[in-house]
């Protein structure tokens, strides 16, 4: 069990994170749908009509859309893109896909390498690119889940305010719809920014998200 | 709970899964069984409204019945004037949770899901561009 927690502490505690937020939004998130709702003589919604009902939907698809959009941006740009000085980018003189030597592939692949990076042919292909299409593939199922459960909620607005609902074209291009999904992606790309640029200068003795405390300004990629 | 965690992806899958599989199928599979409820509070009112008006104000939600009579006095009297019109065919219905529309040959009625059931919030509707005139709406 230590050994657990030592060895796996960073998923857990990201894990033990996400769910307490989770449940905090959707209490949170009930309560303000209810207030709304009494607000206008409507009905409101129990904790389980609310955690599966659109309005909650569409405010967790909203932002893990961004995230892994962020993430995908992230993991595809440091291949070509380079940030002097940032440990968040490689070293200078290494943007590409880089040598088989270096990413211990074909000839160079270790005796326990992950099998598909010693497998070599279309497996080592697809493996070789499987963070980035993870990723890519979660930001597309979370942004269609954004999608659908955006209009619902939008809605359901709409017939409470008396208007025309819209149909899927018409929310696809409203300004609801984009609203939401670039208020997120610009705090993301924000992020990002900040992590690349700040982690020039500032220091976080321990983490490898930092360089060294003594490490020069100049010293591109390496980490603490 | 040992084999779970010393697998961060198969716990991180599971934690998406739990999180989003339910609020899709639930926003997803609401509304073809709520289409047939609200399509039948609907015509109910309609055809209750001037015949058996105390009838169609049991279908009115609240705030909605209390902005009538407030304007026009105990709903059973002033209903009937509103000279709602007599719709008998559905053509088109959508429910979004607990909200729908409900287009009929001349008339549109909007609706909420109250724990007693589907419940008028407008009727006797007008579009005028995207926006709806009704002659019984609430506040």
């Amino acid at each position: 069990m230590k050994s657990t927690l030592r060895n796996h502490g960073l998923s857990l505690a990201f894990t033990a994170l996400l769910l307490l937020a989770l449940v905090f939004q959707a209490l949170t998130g009930q309560a303000f749908y209810n207030e709304q709702a009494a607000g206008s003589g409507l009905p409101g919604m129990s904790l389980g009509e609310y955690v599966t009902s659109s309005h909650f939907t569409v405010d967790v698809a909203e932002n893990w859309q961004s995230e892994y959009l962020q993430f995908l941006l992230f993991i595809l740009l440091t291949v070509w893109l380079l940030q002097k000085g940032s440990p968040e980018s490689k070293e200078l003189g290494k943007a590409g896909r880089e040598s088989d030597r270096d990413q211990k592939v074909g000839a160079f692949a270790l005796a326990d390498s992950p099998s598909w990076a010693r497998a070599g042919g279309w497996r080592l292909r697809i493996y070789s690119r499987s963070l980035g299409f993870t990723m890519g593939a979660i930001f597309v199922l979370s942004w269609l889940a954004q999608l659908v459960a955006g209009r619902s909620a939008y809605n359901s607005e709409q017939i409470q305010s008396l208007h025309e609902p819209l149909g899927w074209l018409e929310y696809a291009v409203a300004p609801d719809f984009w609203n939401r999904t670039l208020q997120n992606w610009q705090s993301e790309f924000l992020a990002v920014g900040s992590m690349v640029v700040l982690s020039i200068y500032l220091r976080e003795r321990g983490s490898p998200e930092s360089k060294p405390v003594g490490e020069p300004h100049a010293s591109t990629g390496v980490e603490g | 709970m040992v084999g779970l965690v010393t697998t961060p992806t198969c716990l991180y899958a599971a934690v998406l899964a739990v999180a989003l599989v339910p609020a899709v199928a639930g926003c997803a599979g609401q509304g073809s069984v709520e289409e047939g409820s609200a399509s039948r509070a609907a015509l109910a009112f309609l055809a209750e409204a001037g015949s058996r008006p105390s009838d169609a104000c049991g279908l009115l939600a609240p705030e909605t019945l209390g902005e009538l009579e407030d304007a026009e006095g105990p709903c059973p009297r002033s209903l009937p004037q509103q000279h709602l019109p007599e719709a008998a065919t559905v053509r088109r219905v959508e429910v979004y949770g607990k909200d729908a529309i409900v287009h009929l040959d001349g008339d549109t009625v909007f609706l909420a899901r109250f724990d007693e059931g589907w419940r008028v919030t407008a009727a006797g509707c007008t579009a005028d561009g995207d926006r709806y005139d009704c002659a019984v709406k609430g506040g």
